[in-house]
């Protein structure tokens, strides 16, 4: 009984909203001919007239005013699109209506659902995009199900000639598709034990033989597939099948029609790495991205792999690589990477081939002198970062160059500061 | 910290080949999340985040709000008086024959000569007599003019010589003339249109000590004097920063116009590069020095670009027209690293180049038209591509590149790409496939751009775009692009631009304003951001060498949790230059806390809103179901409305200005009585506060009204421009001194009761004549005091028993009270609550049907728009009768039709209608928001006498409302409703007594329409409707108004 008074209550409340929407559009500038009579034409004008408003409330972030506008109007542009006079209205519609929306500061999920649907049928030629965009919404909301709903509608619809927009579409809900299956093969696997028999979670294989083929279709494609890319792997690995993993990597990372993109590499690697690959393989696979990607990460990585190869010329190929890494702004008061460089370094000196390194030194002095040992530098490492000082003062002593006037500011900021703690002291 | 790189990317199709997708429309920056990642996801190691993946989109929705401080832009220093100002139109190529008529008509002796003097032996127009008459010489000429029709005309004579002259008669053959002028015109709008000189901006601030800096900028009549100024920053803790300018700036005369500035890294001295066509110069900077000129160069071909190193001092890289690209040490000299003569991927006909630094000192950005190429200039042909046309995906075709900026202080791998129609950000480290993109939706292209690092990790990095033109400038922001993907940071925001400001001021005499317009709507030639702590200062240099700044505060709700690092954020903005050399532990936390402030950010958000709806008390409520703050929001939308849709027809908006002025008064008075009333509001329902199911939503300040203070400024401004003018002496005018004029106020308001009386007078007559009643309403009397109605009783605020049945026992129902308190109607209402669930039901089971419903929905729209023309056809045909029938026949229609009612728009408009209006808590009390409605009706209506004199013009559509919402509700039982009666009664006579003056019909339409809409929006019963808009019919027909109401309730309500 009790259910049933509260059905009564939620009855109420919706007759409250029938009421509720009883409202008269309102008409921002009414064109009219010279007579004072409507036209179609007029018609037209107030039409983009109204546009503009809601454009320009929405570019300057008054959402509520905005969506009076798109409120009082939203039917007469839907006219304009249902007359054919402007074909893409129904996006516009489309984009201006959810945007309006996500700034509403009572919009509830259901609303969204309901607006995602009503565009959908709205024009059908944006039908997959906006089952894109929709199951993104769920998602972020941690609708998932539904979202795989939403997802597999999109798949199955079909309209006229499919444009290239229209396949690209296409692909990215196949992808996101077997992405979620991956997503629930993950949950079917954490909740089943590893130790119990392959008969008992076939939901489970059938989850992975769907996401598989989908993911292996989107990452043959040329493009950015990280997420896609992994869950794939973890799949294969999980399976056992490391070959197959390998090659995908491979493909990912090598093939030249796919964008340069160093997480492949950074991916491939990390597979090596795990597999306990031999070290010429690491070390080659670092050298490639090392000629892509001079800056990345992982050169520190290779300059460790290289320096314990012990072969010279593997020693030479880390100082350069040290080298060129901390010529990058993003690198040149990094203290791992000066350290790095400075070991390399000595290791050289070590093995008597101190010639190859004032050899590297001369021909990047030019350069490394106003970059890293200008004045200004100098006094600002010696404020900021004093073990970099160090580092840095090292590295000069090491390729001879002691009477630089880094060394010589950094000698006399030292000592006054010390003059000054000693000051200092003595006063406390 | 730049050097990490994310994890994983947001998946993108790549495609190679040149782009076919045509650009359809300008809004694509909305309502689209683009990609969503799962965080965490796919990583072996991450066994426990798979079991709940957590998303997130590349497009988010919310980002820090910034919200100006002023109505306006504000102008620095006073308006250079010698500036020329150019007009803005555009000339259309399709004016060649006025140019060649002006040309003809007025430089004769440079059109004919040559042949006048070949012809003038053998050519007179002398008859036998030797003269010819007055009158004959008239008609020749008459018959020359050319835009007559040379068939029509009676002349023989003229025709056969036009025929056998036409062609040798002018010195230059007139179809080359036309040709080379529309070649000329066209490319004059070309330039006018874009021009890629300007390119960069020519704008730069450099920040010497912590409260100041220099602005460098370009002024002068040709814009060839290069200015050195001072500007000191105010700031105080809670008040926005001003900008002081010291007195005098160091000047310097430059020997062409200044095109382009740079400024590069503010060291202990920093330094200023200038691009005019042919010369490029270098400054230094440095606090207590004047600017000292390094070097100079010049070249035969055109500068295209200059740029600063960001890395060493005294290094900048120039371009030529020609594609030459050189490293130039200022003390050193010019090295040559690159030189195209072609563009780089495809032709583009554009002999513009462009070049940046890059991550490394010795790599440089190339760019051109068609893309942009990494170059190594320590080796021959070491390039690669890092933006392309048709090789980066989601190109259209006929893009170009503009503009490419290289960010190293947001990232130091980070480049911003800008075409005509969206922003690229690039990562070095992925060429080709940009890490974000924008569909930056500006008008006009943009050639400016500024990048602002974030201040602390949690807060956003932003990007500034300016375009000439329009004077746009949107703000950008985004998050990642160092452990996490780039993910933009809510909507683009656009900023004031100077042309808007003038409605923002006092009213300016016609031809001051018109000055001053044509002044403010040059385009603009650059600007520059400083971001200080919570305050973000824009400066905007427009082409008449004039600088205005605008200043946005942070509105903090959502970034509350920035307060525990202050003292970061003090240093990073004191050298902001040195932030990358922070030290790596220090940082490496500050990354891990952006994670966690990003979770507490979302976690957080509701409390912090009811904070806010406490603190800003108008706004919060402002979406209520009431009427005042429909009045409010109106009253706000229409003082931004005053001309955001200006150039169409600015002729209105002028008007309405106008208008704003003069109802000033009352305006404020509204505001008054909203600001308590809405006070009222919260305090009588808390629970409505915390409704609030968007979670990424915030409340936000809005923009604030006039500024005494920026009316000062701008006075200032004003003065010398209104100065100059006065100077034209128009002594051929007889002056009329208007000072006399202030004394004919008494005489005026006199004629006015005069005709005020008169007018009763005539309506009195006309009344007599028809027989009919005469309704204050529609005379021109003053209004009537009208005194508000007292609170009716509540009966619900006495709970006890006895009172309800005694209130239930005085409306009547006092035998269904009983059957309610003793539980006898419960079977009833079961069976109806029942009978109504299946009805929702079967109503659901239709709706599923969504595809082919869509189908129907268009015919619902056609059918909507033919009825409204219809209605509208009847409607001028003033026939009351048939106007009924055909709203009848429509409503009948809708009743039989259900499925029409279901799928049509209006379903969507039903919720965004719900917006505004928060589910109040109506089982608590079911009267109450009635009762409220109705009282802010007969408020409103007594302020705003002008919301009835709204036009309705789509009558059919709104019968189609009123028939829609009929259905349902005769079909539900009603149970709580006041006495309809004894409302409609209260009303009517209120609408007799609202005065109605003719003034207000034309020109306050627009606004109107939202009070009125608020009124609809708020009142439930559906007499009061009718009543209303029979009222409005009265306004086209001045028939009687108790008629028509009589025939609006045989409508069956």
């Amino acid at each position: 009984m009790d259910d049933i008074e509260a059905e009564l209550n939620i009855a109420h409340d919706a007759e409250e909203d029938e009421q509720e929407r009883l409202q008269l559009p309102v008409y921002i500038h009414y064109h009219t001919n010279d007579k004072g009579v409507p036209s179609a034409m007029s018609f037209l004008k107030t039409n983009r007239k109204c546009l503009q408003q809601i454009r320009d409330a929405m570019l300057l972030h008054n959402w509520k005013e905005a969506a009076v506008y798109y409120n009082n109007c939203i039917q007469t542009l839907d006219a304009m699109s249902s007359l054919g006079l402007h074909p893409t209205t129904s996006e516009i519609v489309w984009r201006i209506g959810t945007e309006i929306l996500r700034h509403l500061p009572n919009a509830s999920a259901e609303d969204f659902n309901a607006v995602y649907e009503q565009m959908k049928n709205n024009g059908v030629q944006n039908f997959s995009k906006i089952c894109l965009e929709h199951s993104f919404y769920l998602l972020l909301n941690g609708q998932m199900d539904e979202a795989k709903r939403q997802l597999s509608i999109g798949q199955s619809w079909r309209h006229g000639t499919v444009s290239i927009a229209q396949g690209d579409t296409k692909k990215l809900i196949q992808a996101y598709c077997g992405f979620l299956d991956y997503l629930i093969w993950c949950k079917k696997k954490s909740s089943v034990p590893v130790t119990d028999e392959m008969s008992t979670n076939c939901d489970m294989h059938s989850y992975f033989r769907q996401a598989s083929v989908t993911l292996k279709e989107i990452i043959s494609q040329p493009g950015i597939w990280d997420p896609f890319v992994l869950s794939f792997i973890d799949m294969l690995e999980f399976y056992n099948d490391e070959d197959g993993a390998l090659e995908i990597l491979e493909n990912y990372a090598y093939n030249e029609n796919f964008p340069i993109n160093p997480n492949a590499h950074l991916y491939l690697y990390q597979f090596l790495k795990r597999h306990n690959a031999p070290e010429a393989k690491l070390i080659g696979s670092l050298k490639v991205l090392q000629s892509l990607v001079p800056s990345h990460e992982l050169m520190l990585e290779l300059c460790f792999l290289l320096k314990h190869t012990k072969l010279m010329s593997d020693l030479e190929d880390a100082l350069s690589i040290s080298m060129n890494l901390l010529e990058f702004v993003s690198w040149r008061s990094n203290l791992k990477a000066w350290s790095c460089l400075l070991g390399i370094v000595r290791m050289l000196k070590r093995k008597k081939c101190k010639e190859t390194v004032i050899k590297e030194w001369k021909s990047r002095r030019p350069l490394w002198f106003p970059l890293h040992f200008r004045s200004y530098i100098s006094r600002k490492d010696i404020v900021e970062n004093i073990s970099l000082v160090k580092l840095k003062k090292e590295f000069l002593k090491a390729v001879g160059e002691k009477d630089s006037p880094y060394c010589k500011v950094v000698w006399k900021c030292m000592s006054k500061r010390k003059t000054k703690e000693c000051t200092v002291g003595e006063k406390e | 910290m730049d050097n990490k790189f994310p994890h994983q990317l947001f998946p993108h199709l790549y495609f190679d080949g040149p782009p076919d997708v045509q650009t359809k429309h300008n809004y694509g920056g909305w309502g689209s999340y683009e990609r969503v990642l799962a965080v965490g996801a796919g990583l072996c190691d991450a066994e426990q985040s798979s079991t709940h993946p957590e998303f997130e989109s590349q497009h988010t929705v919310s980002g820090e709000e910034w919200v100006p401080v002023r109505p306006a832009v504000t102008p620095l220093m006073p308006a250079f008086k010698g500036a020329k100002v150019t007009s803005v139109d555009l000339p259309d190529p399709m004016d060649f024959p006025e140019h060649m008529h002006y040309f003809y008509q007025h430089y004769c002796m440079d059109a004919f000569s040559t042949m006048g003097h070949l012809l003038y032996d053998n050519f007179s127009f002398r008859n036998k007599r030797g003269f010819m008459p007055m009158k004959w010489s008239r008609n020749f000429i008459k018959g020359l003019s050319y835009k007559r029709c040379e068939y029509g005309h009676y002349l023989k004579r003229i025709r056969r010589l036009h025929y056998l002259l036409r062609d040798i008669v002018s010195d230059v053959p007139p179809s080359l003339l036309s040709s080379l002028l529309y070649e000329e015109l066209s490319s004059q709008r070309e330039q006018k249109e874009f021009s890629s000189d300007s390119t960069g901006g020519a704008l730069g601030y450099v920040p010497l000590y912590e409260n100041g800096g220099c602005l460098v900028y370009p002024g002068g009549v040709r814009m060839d004097k290069l200015f050195f100024h001072s500007v000191v920053q105010q700031s105080n803790d809670d008040k926005p920063p001003s900008f002081v300018m010291k007195p005098e700036p160091f000047e310097f005369s430059l020997n062409g116009t200044i095109r382009q500035l740079s400024v590069g890294n503010m060291e202990d001295q920093g330094n200023v590069a200038v691009r005019s066509d042919y010369f490029c110069s270098v400054w230094v900077l440095g606090i207590k020095r004047r600017p000292l000129l390094v070097d100079v160069i010049q070249a035969k071909d055109r500068f295209t670009c200059v740029t600063v190193s960001p890395h060493l001092p005294n290094e900048l890289l120039v371009v030529n027209e020609w594609g030459a690209a050189y490293l130039w040490d200022a003390y050193k000299g010019l090295q040559k690293f690159r030189e195209e003569h072609s563009n780089l991927y495809f032709n583009a006909k554009s002999p513009w180049r462009w070049c940046e630094f890059s991550c490394h000192p010795r790599v440089m950005i190339y760019a051109d038209r068609t893309g942009a190429e990494l170059t190594d200039i320590r080796s021959d042909n070491c390039s690669y591509t890092l933006f392309r046309i048709g090789k980066t995906p989601g190109c259209l075709s006929g893009e170009r590149v503009l503009l490419s900026k290289y960010l190293g202080k947001n990232n130091a791998n980070h480049h911003l790409i800008n075409t005509q129609f969206s922003t690229y950000l690039m990562d070095e480290r992925v060429p080709s496939v940009p890490m974000l993109k924008w569909n930056h939706m500006m008008e006009s292209p943009p050639v400016f751009a500024c990048g602002l690092p974030a201040q602390t990790p949690s807060q956003t990095s932003k990007l500034l775009l300016g375009s000439q033109r329009s004077q746009e400038i949107v703000l950008l922001q985004y998050k990642g692009g160092r452990e996490q993907a780039c993910q933009t940071q809510g909507p683009i925001q656009r900023l004031f631009s100077p042309k808007e400001s003038l409605r923002h001021l006092d009213l300016q005499l016609p031809h001051k304003k018109r000055l001053a317009e044509e002044r403010l709507s040059v385009a603009i030639t650059g600007f520059t951001a400083i971001q200080k702590k919570d305050y973000l200062s824009v400066f905007q240099l427009t082409d008449t060498g004039d600088v205005f700044f605008q200043t946005l505060k942070l509105h903090k709700d959502q970034t509350t949790t920035n307060k525990d690092i202050p003292e970061q954020a003090v240093q990073s903005c004191a050298n902001s230059d040195s932030q990358s050399s922070q030290s790596d532990s220090e940082i490496e936390g500050c990354q891990r806390a952006e994670t966690r402030d990003g979770f507490f950010q979302t976690s957080n958000l509701l409390p912090n809103q009811t904070q806010t709806n406490k603190d800003v008390p108008k706004q919060a409520v402002s979406v209520e179901r009431t009427v005042e703050t429909g009045e409010s929001l109106n009253f706000q939308s229409h003082a931004n409305s005053g001309g955001q849709s200006s150039q169409s027809d600015s002729e209105t908006e002028g008007r309405q200005t106008l208008l704003g002025n003069l109802i000033i008064n009352d305006n404020v008075d509204k505001d008054h009585l909203n600001a308590s009333d809405t006070n009222k509001d919260i305090s009588k329902d808390p629970l409505s506060r915390s409704v609030t199911n968007n979670p990424t939503c915030s409340t936000r300040p809005s923009t604030p009204k006039k500024d005494p203070d920026l009316q000062v400024a701008w006075n200032k401004w004003f003065a010398p421009i209104f100065k100059k003018a006065s100077k034209k002496k128009h002594s051929h005018f007889r002056q009329i001194i208007t000072d006399d004029l202030k004394g004919l106020k008494g005489k005026m308001r006199y004629n006015l009761i005069e005709d005020r009386s008169a007018r009763l007078r005539r309506d009195l007559q006309e009344v007599m004549r028809k027989k009919e009643l005469l309704s204050h309403g529609v005379t021109y009397l003053p209004h009537l005091d009208v005194m508000p109605v007292p609170e009716p009783v509540d009966t619900n605020n006495w709970g006890d028993d006895l009172s309800q049945r005694l209130a239930a026992a005085w409306e009547g129902d006092w035998n269904q009270w009983w059957e309610e308190k003793l539980g006898l109607n419960r079977e009833k209402k079961i069976a109806a609550l029942r009978r109504k669930r299946q009805r929702a039901k079967m109503a659901r089971a239709r709706r599923r049907m969504s595809l082919s419903g869509s189908f129907d929905t268009s015919i619902s729209y056609q059918e909507s728009v033919l009825g409204w023309s219809s209605a509208a056809s009847q409607f001028q045909s003033s026939d009351d009768e048939t106007l009924q029938k055909s709203q009848d026949m429509d409503m009948e229609e809708w009743r039989s039709r259900p499925e029409i009612q279901k799928k049509s728009p209006v379903i969507l408009r039903r919720f965004l209608n719900d917006q505004f209006t928060v589910e109040e808590p109506i089982r608590s009390s079911p009267q109450s928001p009635q009762r409220r409605c109705d009282e802010d009706l007969l408020t409103s209506l007594s302020k705003s006498p002008s919301s009835f004199q709204v036009e309705r013009p789509v009558s059919g559509t709104s019968s189609v409302a009123e028939g829609m919402d009929s259905g349902p509700r005769s079909a539900s039982p009603t149970s709580t409703r006041t006495p309809i009666s004894q409302l409609k009664r209260r009303k009517e006579s209120f609408l007799n007594s609202i005065p109605t003056s003719q003034t207000f019909t034309q020109n306050s339409a627009p606004d109107d329409g939202f009070s009125l809409s608020q009124v609809h929006l708020s009142t439930p019963t559906p007499s009061c409707r009718i009543s209303l808009s029979s009222q409005r019919l009265s306004q086209f027909k001045s028939s009687s108004q108790a008629s028509k109401t009589k025939k609006k309730s045989r409508m069956g309500f």
